[in-house]
């Protein structure tokens, strides 16, 4: 990858950070004012003028920022979407690779090695532009306060440096690592390493490193560290062997099919996988969900807590019902079809799912923005899903309140 | 005599199966005429409830029919007799059954809403409501802090609001004193005469009878007209 693309890059991540730190600002705008505001009614019918102000006033922020950022979102559109542009196209094609790894492979953390000759006979597979070893190992790195932890060392070959985090630091270039004992730390470990700056020295089972640059946006729940080195060093540091490679790097050419240099690269090396990047992605995350305990402490805890929200909405909904059986009744008796009493319980177990999911997204949202070194992600995808399931949890916690409402016997109003 | 604007014929009403069967009312006619009260006594257990309950269209009969207008109620589904509900009858009850959290404007908007009615027409409509039993100052004070007399009045105006022509109401003054008690029968008896609607009053209150234009008496499941003389003799006595 050349230093252009780099440099691009990074100025093009600085943008985007930008443009999402001006919406959670203006997000913050928008919650004050509902937060402020007694109820939301008060707002739409006016009431509270200075809620109602900041209100209005985030929105217009919000349509400002969006036409503000427009063009940063569309060139991210451009770039992860709808490649428009025919140069930024090509450079995404260039960029594009597939993974050789051990057939072992279930994950980057559960992999083994393949033969280092595998590289020379990955470049000489049709439709592969150039190919590159990536080795990664585990050592003992020594933090400032004496403790030796776990660390997981990378090690990328020039002159591409496939493998390297695709957001280093402004002022990072992957150039940094031609030269020996050099190192990348993750940006969100430097207070761990005594506020780390370039040029301090950290040590791998007794070999120095020169910290030369810094990576964001990974934040793995591996309980160790991540470290980037130039290939021969990180062989050193974890006694990686010589005739051996974790992973061949593979770039293809332009106009070549993925599939197909799979294909091709599985029948020169049938002692492999062959991964594209989304397969590999895809491996990780069910590594992750289903060999450890991530998945099931996370999915444990989600599957609960749903489980809780629903029956705590259930519960409240029901009991709302219970307690005002007259007044359902009296609907009932003075003309309320069934459909209308489930619009009005339907709105009621929307409201709590909008107001739920307000307060979740919210909270999530403010602590991400005042704890920023906090591996917090959520895409916009996630929110709607999390908004979707939101609102069947409520609808179906509504269903007990439901059945109870459409077989009241409105007669009860009646008897005294 | 006028066509009734409501009418059961026949009616009764046997609340359980085989063995456990209990009537509640035998087969009755009951008819209620646009201009006129109709005071149905009875005590406790009598099958007071059950009648009203059949009349206002919330309990199907087990025997004979209800007709409104004329039309026979035999086919029609529990969503249409909720709109016929909604359209030709109104209802008045003892505890009131105002919504509390809602003003006294916006509980008689109700029916309206359920109508479908614009906004701004409902809010007219609920007004003028209000202003026919004198309530139009209170209208946006919540139902909650109004007095047992107020409240009896939101729900007449409820009642009124969608110009339903039979007026059925549970022991409209059952809770309340003899002054609002009283004031609350002259605004019933003045809808039935200036507003042509048929009032059905259900009640233990012998001064109910002071306003009754017809009387019909349950006791033990069986529903009889008195005589007007009777009635006379009680209204006198």
């Amino acid at each position: 990858m050349s230093h252009d693309s780099h440099s691009d890059r990074n100025h093009f991540t600085k943008e985007v950070h930008q443009a999402k730190n001006d919406l959670f600002e203006i997000g913050e705008r928008i919650l004050t004012g509902l937060l402020r505001s007694k109820n939301l009614l008060e707002i739409g019918r006016a009431r509270s003028h200075r809620c109602k102000e900041e209100f209005v006033f985030g929105l217009e922020a919000l349509v400002e920022h969006a036409l503000r950022n427009a063009r940063v979102f569309g060139d991210l559109s451009c770039r992860c979407i709808v490649p428009l542009r025919a140069k930024d196209f090509a450079r995404y094609c260039q960029d594009l690779f597939v993974w050789v790894a051990s057939a072992a492979t279930e994950g980057t953390d559960a992999t083994d090695s393949i033969p280092a000759n595998r590289v020379q006979v990955a470049a000489g597979t049709p439709g592969v532009a150039w190919a590159e070893p990536v080795v990664q190992g585990f050592g003992r790195v020594t933090r400032p306060d004496g403790v030796r932890e776990l660390v997981k060392v990378i090690g990328v070959q020039p002159p591409r440096y496939a493998g390297l985090p695709r957001t280093l630091s402004a002022g990072t270039s992957p150039q940094a690592l031609r030269a020996s004992g050099r190192i990348f730390m993750n940006a969100n470990d430097r207070p761990t390493f005594g506020a780390a700056e370039l040029g301090d020295r950290v040590e791998v089972d007794g070999r120095a490193g020169i910290v030369a640059g810094f990576f964001e946006g990974m934040d793995p729940h591996s309980p160790y560290y991540y470290l980037y080195a130039n290939i021969d060093d990180a062989r050193g540091m974890t006694d990686f062997l010589q005739d051996r490679v974790t992973y061949v790097a593979v770039g293809l050419e332009q106009g070549a099919s993925t599939e197909d240099v799979k294909r091709r690269l599985l029948a020169r090396n049938p002692d492999t996988t062959v991964l594209s990047r989304r397969d590999l992605h895809n491996a990780e995350i069910r590594y992750f969900l289903v060999r450890s305990p991530v998945g099931i402490v996370f999915g444990m805890g989600t599957v609960v807590a749903a489980f809780i929200g629903g029956a705590i909405v259930a519960v409240t909904l029901y009991s709302t019902v219970i307690d005002r059986t007259r007044d359902y009744g009296m609907l009932k008796a003075v003309g309320a079809r069934g459909r209308d009493l489930l619009q009005l319980l339907m709105f009621q177990a929307w409201a709590f799912a909008l107001v739920g999911f307000l307060v979740g997204a919210g909270a999530f949202f403010v602590v991400r923005h005042g704890y920023p070194n906090l591996p917090m992600r959520v895409s916009p995808e996630m929110l709607g899903a999390i908004a979707l399931a939101a609102f069947l949890s409520c609808t179906l916690a509504s269903l007990a309140a439901v059945r109870r409402v459409l077989t009241l016997d409105p007669a009860i109003v009646f008897k005294a | 005599m006028k066509n009734p604007a409501l009418e059961g014929i026949g009616i009764g009403k046997v609340f359980g199966k085989d063995g456990l069967a209990v009537r509640a009312l035998h087969p009755t006619h009951v008819a209620l005429y646009r201009g006129q009260v109709l005071v149905i006594m009875g005590p406790s257990g009598s099958g007071k409830t059950t009648l009203i309950s059949i009349l206002s269209l919330v309990l199907t009969p087990t025997e004979g029919e209800v007709r409104v207008d004329g039309q026979s109620l035999r086919n029609v589904s529990s969503d249409g007799l909720a709109k016929l509900r909604r359209d030709k009858v109104g209802f008045i009850f003892q505890q009131f059954n105002l919504l509390a959290g809602l003003s006294a404007l916006e509980n008689v908007a109700i029916p309206l809403l359920l109508r479908g009615t614009a906004a701004k027409e409902r809010v007219a409509r609920a007004k003028c409501a209000l202003d026919l039993v004198s309530m139009g100052d209170r209208a946006n004070a919540k139902s909650r802090l109004l007095s047992g007399g107020q409240q009896q009045r939101v729900a007449i105006a409820r009642a009124l609001v969608a110009d339903a022509g039979v007026l059925l109401c549970d022991e409209p003054t059952a809770s309340l004193d003899g002054q609002t008690g009283r004031s609350v029968l002259d605004i019933l008896q003045r809808i039935a005469r200036d507003s042509n609607r048929a009032v059905a009053i259900v009640t233990h209150d012998e001064r109910v009878l002071r306003i009754a234009d017809r009387l019909i008496r349950v006791e033990d499941g069986h529903a009889e007209e008195s005589e007007v003389d009777e009635l006379a003799k009680r209204r006198s006595a």
